[in-house]
């Protein structure tokens, strides 16, 4: 048992780039293709011929060009996207996914990107990753963390339009 | 009905328990901590999870021992002749079928999860202006959820011998067991950290099979007390050698041919029945009296001795 101890404070000394994916997708989306499922919901993502837009959508966007990725945009709604998700067939589903959705634990989340206040209702807007994939869900949560304020704006702006 | 006596415990014992109720009070208070912190960083991490049931049910040992040491020492009355030292083998019971059943039931959920290869996803939070990965989190609260647990436990094992107390020895050995689960939440969470999805049910496995151990001993153990069975060291090891040292003190006695003895355990004190077939021409009222004080001398936890004169120690009953 001490020896696994010290295994494990040498693995977690050694290992300041956790976490990682069990199932490899940031190293597979870096330089390479990016499947992001869009369900269709206004403000935060609409599809609508092969381009996506919304606050999420753009989010998205300048998150793929500091990876060096191309989308692949997959339409649909949440009963085949958030499926194939849990298959990781897809690499992220947006659409106004809050925190407390149902399928919330099923999935893997990203830190809130925005907060919205409606009908007394306090909601966390979140993406939704692969279940598990924690390493490409902390480095979008990065990605998130610095647009955050950006991310504020343009939902304020758009509820504005 | 006769009553028994009320049970008193020796004087030089007395700072003894109650240096043990604050050893349990204190393990409250820490474990209660400990709970609430586990609960702020569990993301869905099953081993934490597990981790953190066990953490709540390690609350029933030092609970079960505060409310059962205010009922024991109640006054024996006409309903309860015999007083209430039982009660802390019931509530001790209660305890142990509740790890028993949780243990089994965690087992077989987190075996669920291996064999569906769900692959637990451990979150961010922003914590100072920076997203931090919750299973960093983890670490540290599970260093702190050992290293108050074990201390106690070892604390513990001396306040459970003196006062041959079977709650408090086997708090004090899930306390001290305590930094397996710790370890072995940390190693689930540092492997999903590396990106073995299979670590944290792997880890989860182990920790329910560690309550199921927990609750298998105890439950066995305090059936076989209410059982009555004969009296055993408070660790469950070995037979006491008490009824020996009371057989040859009686044996020692000039005026016994032949003696035997049989005990019962309640709580932490002793039942039970003096067998003598004594000499001819005895006051045997007299020696009854002196039996039972000469015996009462050899341990504090004897309580209550019947004395019963025999023609021959083969007789049936009695």
């Amino acid at each position: 048992m001490r020896c696994a101890l010290l295994i494990a404070l040498a693995g977690a000394l050694t290992a300041c780039d956790m976490p990682r994916d069990p199932e490899g997708t940031l190293s597979d989306v870096r330089g390479g293709v990016m499947r992001v499922g869009v369900i269709d919901q206004q403000p935060w993502a609409t599809y609508d011929a092969d381009e996506a837009r919304g606050v999420e959508a753009e989010l998205v966007k300048r998150f793929a060009d500091e990876l060096d990725a191309e989308i692949d945009w997959v339409p649909g709604g949440e009963s085949t996207l958030l499926p194939r998700l849990k298959r990781f067939e897809l690499d992220l589903v947006i659409g106004g996914f809050v925190t407390t959705s149902p399928w919330a634990s099923h999935v893997g989340t990203t830190i809130p990107h925005a907060t919205t206040y409606e009908h007394n209702i306090t909601q966390k807007h979140v993406f939704a990753t692969p279940p598990g994939e924690n390493g490409w869900t902390h480095r979008l949560d990065r990605f998130l963390y610095a647009h955050r304020d950006e991310a504020q704006r343009r939902r304020l702006a758009e509820g504005a339009r | 009905m006769r009553r028994t006596g009320q049970y008193e415990l020796p004087d030089d014992l007395k700072p003894m328990l109650r240096r043990a109720i604050v050893l349990e009070w204190v393990t409250i208070a820490y474990m209660l901590s400990v709970v609430v912190m586990l609960g702020l960083v569990i993301g869905s991490s099953q081993a934490m999870r597990t981790a953190w049931a066990e953490d709540i049910l390690s609350l029933i040992p030092p609970i079960a021992f505060l409310i059962a040491s205010r009922i024991r020492h109640r006054k024996p009355n006409e309903r309860f002749p015999l007083g209430y030292h039982h009660a802390v083998s019931i509530a001790f019971l209660f305890a142990a079928l509740a790890l028993l059943a949780l243990g089994l039931l965690l087992l077989i959920e987190n075996a669920w999860k291996l064999i569906k290869a769900e692959h637990p996803s451990i979150g961010s939070v922003t914590w100072f202006g920076e997203p931090i990965w919750l299973g960093w989190l983890m670490l540290p609260v599970l260093a702190y959820s050992v290293i108050g647990p074990v201390v106690l436990g070892c604390l513990k094992i001396e306040p459970a011998r003196k006062l041959h107390d079977k709650t408090i020895f086997a708090d004090s050995q899930m306390n001290k067991a305590d930094w397996m689960t710790g370890l072995a939440a940390g190693l689930g969470v540092i492997g999903v950290g590396l990106g073995w999805w299979w670590a944290d049910a792997v880890a989860a496995v182990a920790i329910s099979l560690s309550i199921l151990h927990d609750g298998w001993r105890n439950t066995s153990a305090v059936i076989q007390d209410l059982m009555e069975r004969q009296p055993y060291k408070v660790d469950h090891t070995q037979p006491e050698e008490l009824p020996e040292r009371m057989r040859d003190a009686l044996n020692r006695m000039d005026w016994v041919e032949a003696a035997d003895v049989r005990l019962r355990e309640a709580g932490h004190v002793f039942f039970g029945e003096v067998y003598i077939v004594p000499r001819a021409g005895q006051d045997l009222i007299e020696r009854a009296r002196q039996v039972k004080r000469e015996l009462g001398e050899l341990d504090w936890r004897i309580h209550d001795l019947t004395v019963d004169f025999v023609g021959s120690l083969d007789e049936e009953g009695g």
